[in-house]
Parts: C-alpha cells; structure tokens; sequence
C-alpha cells in the first residue's frame, strides 16, 4: 500500500503548523491501529523529526496550568506561589527529572489535572449558604467526579508508557544483578508504602 | 406581572404555592404593596445577579476545561503514536500488546 499522506489541516479554514502536524499524526495512528503498517516509517519519523513540536505541547500544558491556577489562587498571590511549589514537589515525585519528553508532557498533563481537581474539591467544599441550592451542588459535584476521572486517565497514561518502554532485564542482568541479604526486606517494605500507584494499568 | 390594573388603579398581587396550588393574595394600592414590591424587586435582582454569577462561573470552566481537554487529546494522541512505533498495538480497544515477529512495519 502506498505509504503517501495528505498534508491536509484537520480543522476548517486553516489551521496553525501545529494542527496540521497533529492532524497528519493522527492520520497517521488511525492508519497504523488500522492494521496499515507501512505507515510505520513515517510514525516514527513524525515523532523524532522536529523535536520543537515538543515544546510547543510544552506550551500548551503550561497554558492550562496557568489558567487553572489563577482560578485556583485568584489573586492571591502566596497561595499561587505556595501551589507554584506543590506543583514541583509533585513533578520531581513523578520523576520529572530525566524523563524522555513524552514522560514530560505526561507528567505536566497530571500536573494540570492536578489542579483542576484540586479546584473541583475546594469550590465543593465552599459551597454553603443559602444559594447553594442542590441543583448548585450537584453541577459542583458532576465537576468534581469529571475532574478525578481526567486525573486518573492521566497517572494511568503515564504509567502505560513507563511499564512498556520500560527494558526488560535479560537473564544474564538478572542473574548479575546484585541482592542483599541483610537490607533486602525492610526496603522492599518501605518502596511499597512510599512508590507512587502507577502500577495498576491494562 | 405582581402589579394588576383593575378598573382605574393597579393592584399588588402575590403569588405563593399553598397545598400544590398556587394562590393570588392582593397586597392592595398602598404603602404595604409598594414595600411588598420594592422587596419582591430586589429579590428578583439578587436572583439574577446569582445566575449572571453562576453563568460566567460555569463559561469560566468550560474555557478551561477546553484547554485541558486540548492537552489531553494531543498527549494521548502522542502516547498512542509512540506505542505504535514501538511496534505495540491495541487489542480492541484495550490493552496495548507487542505486536507478533516479522508483522512490523
């Protein structure tokens, strides 16, 4: 089959560069999940060719956690400097730091949901007084329940990636991989109780 | 209308829902109806300010949830190419799996 894409914008009237790059990725995912895979190649070229496009998603995860922290903080500003750290404690927690940029915008769509949860919660619980009718309580719950699902689909995405792009140890890793006697227990007790819940995916 | 004209002079009138049915109760021409109407007035302000509130508040949201959903659309559809080219496939829908030797592109 042949491999040729159309280089048309996904949205009417034309759309920015990077529409139209989505666009041809998503031509390109619907294709391949499709079973076409002599799309294969240029898959693979879409993702590494420009590596600015991943700045640009970058971007737009910066521009969705600023928007949710000024409703969050409103105007004041030592709560938005305090979340400002929260949301680099959670980050790092994440593991940040030397992730591969995909595992980057991952972590920053979290971080976004994070918020918008985090917004969710603190409109429901200031919800009282005489015009919090139960219709007003109900939209704030819906919000609140819409929210976690996002959040959830989001550490579930991130951990997809990192369980399957994670190496394999071969046996012969396996068998060199060194195991102490002595602290093997009490460690493997404290990982559980502080490791992140990004197992349970698929 | 609170305010009914019956023959030369307006009248105040109240609605209230006794017993599942909704009753008239006229306030008459006078101080009271005028008091009974400026507070109904207000009322009725406060009311729609509230909505005006909830309105801008619910737009507020949506906007910002636009944006979230925007990023959340790129990074899955970023995840799944990833996936692809790493030669995984999705098992109707649901779980990702390796595809099988000599099929990958």
């Amino acid at each position: 089959m042949d491999a040729q894409v159309n280089e048309t914008a996904p949205e009417q009237g034309g759309g920015t560069g990077q529409d139209r790059d989505l666009g041809r990725l998503a031509e390109l995912v619907q294709r391949a999940q499709q079973g076409d895979l002599t799309v294969m190649p240029l898959l693979r070229e879409a993702l590494v060719a420009d590596p600015s496009i991943w700045q640009e998603y970058g971007d737009l995860a910066a521009q969705a956690q600023e928007a949710w922290l000024q409703l969050l903080a409103g105007t004041d500003y030592m709560l938005a400097e305090s979340v400002r750290l929260k949301l680099g404690a959670l980050r790092h927690e994440l593991g940040a730091e030397g992730a591969s940029p995909l595992e980057k915008l991952l972590i920053e769509r979290i971080v976004a949901c994070w918020l918008q949860t985090h917004y969710a919660d603190a409109l429901y619980a200031q919800a009282r007084g005489p015009q919090s009718t139960a219709s007003v309580r109900q939209e704030l719950m819906k919000r609140q329940e819409s929210s976690q699902r996002r959040y959830l689909a989001a550490i579930k995405q991130l951990a997809l990636i990192r369980k399957l792009f994670k190496p394999a140890l071969s046996p012969l890793q396996l068998a060199q991989a060194r195991v102490s006697e002595d602290a093997a227990a009490p460690k493997a007790r404290a990982t559980r109780v502080t490791a992140p819940r990004l197992v349970e995916v698929n | 209308m609170p305010w009914t004209r019956r023959g030369r002079h307006r009248y105040f009138f109240r609605k209230r829902r006794v017993g599942g049915r909704v009753v008239r109760r006229s306030l008459g021409r006078g101080p009271e109806a005028q008091l009974a109407a400026a507070l109904a007035a207000q009322r009725q302000r406060e009311r729609e300010l509230e909505w005006a509130r909830r309105r801008q508040d619910r737009e507020r949201w949506d906007a910002d949830t636009a944006a979230l959903q925007r990023l959340i659309e790129v990074s899955d559809l970023l995840v799944n190419a990833a996936l692809l080219a790493a030669g995984f496939h999705q098992h109707e829908r649901g779980a990702w799996r390796r595809r099988m030797h000599g099929r990958s592109g």
